[in-house]
């Protein structure tokens, strides 16, 4: 949940055509990945198969993979528009 | 989602009522529930509290509370009420703080994100929203406080640094947003914190006296340093310590290692970013650090 900032920013990106392809190829491989991590907390899978991704540290490897897919697509859009509204 | 005000870009959308409504329904949903384990944790703190009981004992075995002992004074109001209302004020206090979150998690987020995107956002985090209000966790505060802080970091320094050091006091891996204060040179915040640790550390002195207060510390310190040591390799646990465990080698040498490199991976990215786009460091640092607080965390929160 932490990690809300870096979807959002990847959801943003794979909804904007003026994005680099690689871009939002990477953001949808990411959000593809996030997904699937998602799908398996929802407990959807037999209980043995959770722990098989448990065990390979999915969660983990998951939103590593999309913080770092996050930083990577977030750099190019700040060239052309506004970060931030936030008046911090 | 409703539409926030307009956005310098035009585009920014800022989750609101929808979001407000899910968040509630998930709350009262789960107040209703007869599962309330780590509730129970917070509650039972509450009520040692009142009764002047040792909050930390051998005896909570899975469940220890694992907190700075003011935590514990703070949770007395819970631990008055019955288990019952005492959850449904908890849940409903976790909705609106996870509400604070999401919204400042949309003025951080790059690209702007549409109301798409936040609708999108709340559909990937719902199983994540559900087990926070399932387990009846604290996380939904913490991660309210650290939003508000970050918000009111220039107008309000002094209680954005106390805000933060009550996440810091709760669970310690929030310090890692001392790399985000810096980039932003946010020295009052700072010193806030500072003062916020001491006085948390401090304070509780006057309720239970300076020895016994000392010792408080001390069980604190004995609890954490008990149960930490055993969670580094465990399945549950999905920090960089966890991963080092499982593909860098067992015990203590692979979970450094894997905090290690997962700490320097992650701090490489975030100053690749900053370089490639200095207008948006702050937020990127910020958000950077969101991501980190559980990754970092030995024990994966």
């Amino acid at each position: 949940m932490a990690l809300a900032p870096l979807v959002l920013g990847l959801l943003a990106t794979l909804s904007r055509a003026e994005a680099p392809r690689w871009a939002r190829a990477v953001a949808a491989a990411a959000v593809a990945a996030l997904a699937g991590v998602a799908l398996l907390t929802a407990e959807i899978v037999p209980r043995d198969t959770f722990v098989f991704w448990l065990n390979l540290r999915h969660y983990g490897l998951a939103a590593l993979a999309a913080t770092l897919a996050a930083l990577a697509v977030r750099a190019p859009r700040a060239y052309s528009q506004p970060m931030t509204t936030s008046s911090m | 989602m409703t539409p926030a005000p307009p956005a310098p870009n035009g585009l920014r959308a800022l989750p609101g009522a929808g979001l407000l409504a899910l968040l509630l329904v998930l709350a009262l949903v789960n107040a209703a529930a007869v599962r309330v384990n780590d509730f129970r944790v917070f509650h039972t703190a509450g009520q040692r509290v009142l009764r002047g009981e040792a909050l930390y004992r051998a005896e909570d075995a899975a469940y220890p509370f694992k907190y700075a002992p003011v935590v514990g004074l703070l949770l007395a109001p819970v631990g008055a009420l019955p288990l019952r209302p005492a959850k449904l004020l908890w849940e409903i206090g976790s909705a609106l703080a996870l509400f604070a979150f999401l919204r400042q998690a949309a003025r951080l987020a790059a690209p702007a994100p549409t109301r798409a995107a936040n609708a999108l956002a709340a559909v990937l985090l719902l199983p994540y929203l559900w087990h926070v209000f399932s387990l009846g966790q604290i996380d939904g505060f913490l991660l309210g406080a650290i939003a508000l802080s970050d918000r009111w970091a220039d107008r309000r320094p002094a209680l954005s640094g106390l805000l933060w050091s009550l996440t810091v006091l709760t669970k310690p891996p929030y310090l890692v947003f001392v790399a985000a204060a810096l980039v932003a040179r946010q020295g009052r915040r700072l010193a806030a914190l500072v003062a916020g640790l001491a006085a948390g550390l401090g304070l509780p002195a006057l309720v239970w006296g300076w020895g016994q207060n000392l010792e408080v510390l001390h069980a604190w310190r004995a609890v954490l340093g008990r149960t930490t040591p055993e969670l580094f390799c465990a399945s549950s646990n999905q920090s960089f310590w966890a991963i080092g465990c499982r593909y860098l080698g067992p015990g203590l040498a692979g979970a450094a290692a894997g905090a290690a490199v997962g700490t320097l991976a992650l701090a490489g990215a975030t100053a690749w970013a900053v370089r490639a786009a200095p207008s948006g460091a702050r937020d990127t640092v910020t958000s950077s650090c969101l991501g980190a607080t559980a990754l970092v965390s030995p024990l994966g929160w």
